[in-house]
């Protein structure tokens, strides 16, 4: 049961990681079109 | 004396003990089936009289429940015929016979009763046999359900393993891209590459970390199973 629960902990860590990479990644494409 | 005449001697001997033998045991048997016919002519009578006291009512009384399983006991096992071939059965069945009649005459219920017994206790044990096979067909059906979860805990064992296995390469994968993430973070420089690069090697680092420590936790987890199965 620990182990799942750490398992959950990561998969939730690993979800937020991505979502701030593709806000990160979206957020560097619309800077030089702000800037243009 | 010589040899020959003591062979026929003994011949003789043997001839004349063997035919006391054969007249002893017609002497029971005569016996036995001259019982038996007073028996039956005794109850005979008896059931004619009770008849005639059902019909007419001469003595203003019953017939008494209690004495009819004694008659018809002995009915039962009165015997059909005496032919020589069916002597033993004969003989058997004349004992019982007058052993039911004497019951019936001492007014004794004892016997009868003993019978009854003997024959019930004959059922219950015959009855407790096949019950008894019953149970050992189904003991051996679960000993083969037993041999067949054995089987089905060693496959879920191997799955276990092989699951272990499997995350540990996950794990070095995840390990080997979170090395090469680090890297490129590491080599990225604002004033050369820009910023957004900057950050995207970052935020990339940390997908991947987060990557491994997932294969950790997953590896973690295949370990705890096989522990659960093995124990």
């Amino acid at each position: 049961m620990e182990a799942i629960e750490e398992e959950k902990k990561a998969f939730q860590a690993l979800e937020e990681a991505r979502d701030h990479a593709v806000e990160q990644n979206i957020a560097s494409s619309f800077i030089p079109m702000a800037e243009a | 004396m010589t040899k020959n005449q003591l062979k026929l001697k003994l011949t003789a001997v043997i001839v004349m003990k063997s035919s006391l033998k054969f007249l002893l045991s017609s002497l029971v048997l005569l016996l036995l089936n001259a019982t038996t016919l007073l028996a039956m002519e005794g109850i005979a009578l008896k059931k004619g009289a009770e008849a005639l006291e059902g019909e007419l009512g001469v003595f203003g009384k019953r017939v008494t429940p209690s004495k009819a399983p004694v008659v018809a006991t002995a009915v039962a096992y009165s015997p059909v015929g005496s032919s020589s071939s069916s002597m033993a059965v004969s003989a058997q069945r004349a004992v019982e016979a007058t052993v039911a009649v004497a019951a019936d005459e001492t007014g004794e219920e004892n016997s009868t009763a003993q019978l009854l017994e003997k024959e019930i206790c004959d059922n219950i044990y015959l009855s407790c046999l096949a019950k008894v096979t019953t149970m050992s067909i189904s003991a051996r059906a679960s000993a083969e359900g037993i041999a067949q979860e054995a089987k089905e805990w060693a496959a879920a064992e191997q799955k276990a393993m092989r699951d272990i296995d499997k995350r540990k390469k996950e794990l070095t994968k995840a390990t080997k891209e979170r090395t090469v993430a680090y890297k490129e973070m590491e080599s990225a420089d604002a004033s050369f590459h820009g910023r957004d690069y900057v950050s995207q090697a970052s935020a990339d680092f940390k997908v991947k970390e987060c990557v491994e420590q997932l294969a950790e936790a997953k590896v973690a987890t295949a370990e705890a199973t096989l522990f659960a199965i093995r124990v």
